[in-house]
Order: C-alpha cells, then sequence, then structure tokens
C-alpha cells in the first residue's frame, strides 16, 4: 500500500468517524477513533478545514467538527478518487 | 503538406482522425482528473490534468489545421503565394503542437518527481523547449526528447505498478510503454514512412488503454 493511499485513507477514516457520529464531533473523539498522534490529527483537521471538508466550531465547551457538503463528497467518491490517484500514480 | 515526420499520403486522412480520437480521450483524462481534483483536493491530479489538457489541445490543433490545410492545398494548388501561406500556417501550428506537447510531458514528468518547484519546473521546460525551437531539425528533435521524457515516466509507471502490482497500475504502465514506443517510431519514421503509421497505431493502442482505465475508474 503506497503513502498517500494511506493518507487518503486516513482522510476517509476521519471523515467517516464524522459522518457516523452525527451532526458534529468533538477532537477527542475523532483521536480515538481515527489512531492518530494528537499533533497528526490537528495536522489532518487543518488540512481538512482548509479543503473545504470540515467546518470547525468552537463553544464554551470547546471545539467541534462536522461534515461540509465537500467531506460528504469525498466519502461517497472516494473509490474514484483512490483508484484514479493509485493508477497514474499520483502518490 | 505540413505533418509530423513523414507521413505516407494514403495515410494523411486517416492520422487526421487518429489524431482527433487522441484528442477526445485525453481531454477526457483531463476532465475526469479536474473533477477528481475538486472532490479530494489532491494537487496533483490538477497537474495531471493540466498536462492532459495540453495533450488534448495540442492533437485538436495538429488535426483540425491538417484538415484545414488539406481543404485549402486542394483549393489553391495552382496559387503558389497562397500554397505558401497554406505552409506557415501549417507551420505555426506544427510548433504549436510540439510546444504544447512538451509542455504537457514536462508537466507530467516533473509531477512524478519527489522534489517539486517552480524552478525545477521552468529549468525543465527550458531545456527541453529551447533546443527545439533552434534546432534546424525541430520535429526530429521533437520526438527525442518526447521519446526520453516518455522512457521516464515509463520507468515511473513501472515502478509504480511494481510497487502496487494491480490491473489498473498495469494498465496505465502498458499505455506509457506504448507511447514510448510510438514516439521511438516516430524518430524513425524520417528514414522510413511506414515507421510513421506503426507509430499511430502504438499510440490509438496506447490511448485505448487509459480510456479503458478510465472507464474502470468510472465504475467504482
Amino acid at each position: 500500500m503506497s503513502k498517500k493511499r494511506d493518507r487518503l485513507r486516513v482522510i476517509f477514516d476521519i471523515l467517516d468517524v464524522i459522518r457516523e457520529k452525527g451532526e458534529t464531533i468533538k477532537p477527542t473523539h475523532i483521536l480515538y477513533k481515527s489512531n492518530l498522534s494528537h499533533q497528526m490529527m490537528q495536522q489532518y483537521l487543518n488540512e481538512l478545514i482548509g479543503k473545504g471538508f470540515l467546518i470547525e466550531r468552537v463553544t464554551e465547551k470547546g471545539k467541534n467538527y462536522s461534515l461540509t457538503e465537500k467531506g460528504f463528497n469525498y466519502l461517497k467518491e472516494y473509490n474514484k478518487i483512490t483508484s484514479f490517484i493509485e493508477s497514474f500514480g499520483l502518490n | 503538406m505540413v505533418s509530423l515526420g513523414y507521413c505516407p499520403e494514403w495515410f494523411f486522412h486517416q492520422s487526421i482522425g487518429l489524431e482527433l480520437v487522441f484528442a477526445v480521450i485525453t481531454l477526457l483524462v483531463a476532465i475526469f482528473s479536474f473533477k477528481i481534483y475538486n472532490l479530494s483536493k489532491e494537487k496533483k491530479a490538477i497537474w495531471f490534468g493540466t498536462g492532459f489538457l495540453l495533450f488534448s489541445i495540442s492533437y485538436f490543433i495538429q488535426s483540425i489545421l491538417n484538415v484545414g490545410i488539406l481543404y485549402r492545398v486542394s483549393e489553391t494548388i495552382q496559387l503558389v503565394q497562397q500554397a505558401s501561406n497554406v505552409i506557415n500556417l501549417g507551420l505555426t501550428a506544427l510548433h504549436l503542437h510540439m510546444i504544447l506537447m512538451i509542455t504537457g510531458l514536462v508537466i507530467l514528468t516533473h509531477t512524478s518527481l519527489k522534489e517539486k518547484s517552480l524552478r525545477n519546473f521552468l529549468l525543465l521546460l527550458a531545456v527541453t523547449i529551447t533546443p527545439i525551437y533552434f534546432s534546424q531539425n525541430a520535429v526530429f528533435l521533437f520526438f527525442v526528447i518526447s521519446s526520453i521524457l516518455l522512457g521516464f515516466l515509463t520507468l515511473t509507471y513501472l515502478l509504480n505498478y511494481t510497487a502496487n502490482k494491480k490491473f489498473n497500475t498495469y494498465l496505465v504502465f502498458s499505455a506509457f510503454l506504448l507511447l514510448f514506443l510510438s514516439n521511438i517510431h516516430f524518430v524513425f519514421s524520417f528514414t522510413d514512412k511506414i515507421f510513421y503509421v506503426i507509430a499511430h497505431y502504438f499510440e490509438l493502442f496506447s490511448y485505448l488503454l487509459i480510456l479503458t482505465n478510465l472507464i474502470l475508474v468510472l465504475k467504482k
């Protein structure tokens, strides 16, 4: 399995955890489910926010995250994305 | 007739048709690559798509202007001045085709490199396009440089296949190997016209493999 595929899979797992949880999720739950270090998880979350896949909300109880339409589309088309990227060596 | 290499007269019409097919297939790859970028925001996908878009434009330019040349040459064959204008138009199209094709190949090559920077990209572009521009035999050099870049890309896709032994990686590796062989045959088209025809059929099989891969991806 290639490095990029791992990365794409991690992104999928993070987004999938949020989808399964419902509307919003706390970072501790993502950390637990995604099996990443806190630093790595934060890097991924920042990347996913930057890409427009997630929305971060800061409340009195702390941060929470929810999926955007782009995030849902990524989950829906994940197989096509990985197949294309893998076959053309874009990893 | 202005064409790449030495095209046999009997093959001229067919080559225009084949180039249109290549233009459509490469355009489909470009469009899908942009869609993948839109879904994943992976920057490599947008570069890959741009490379294929340039291939597509270069094939369209080559085929459409060859159609134009064919039509106008048959109309103005007796008028030397107009015939000369047609040849100049053909040469412009030829140079545009070569520049776009080389730029597309440089983009794909640069995308496959681990170390990426604008400086590296511009350097690659300069060392590939400048010699062609100043060469007395630009077309021959174009095929030689294209072959080198395609050889490198074939090796990249071979490594991709060995690291990830799947049918789709094998298809893409085979497609680039055929494109590489096609360009080698174009180089030899200067010695025998039949190589020009063989090169086109290698190219056709290559793009059909890429199209097959695209269809398989779409079915996922």
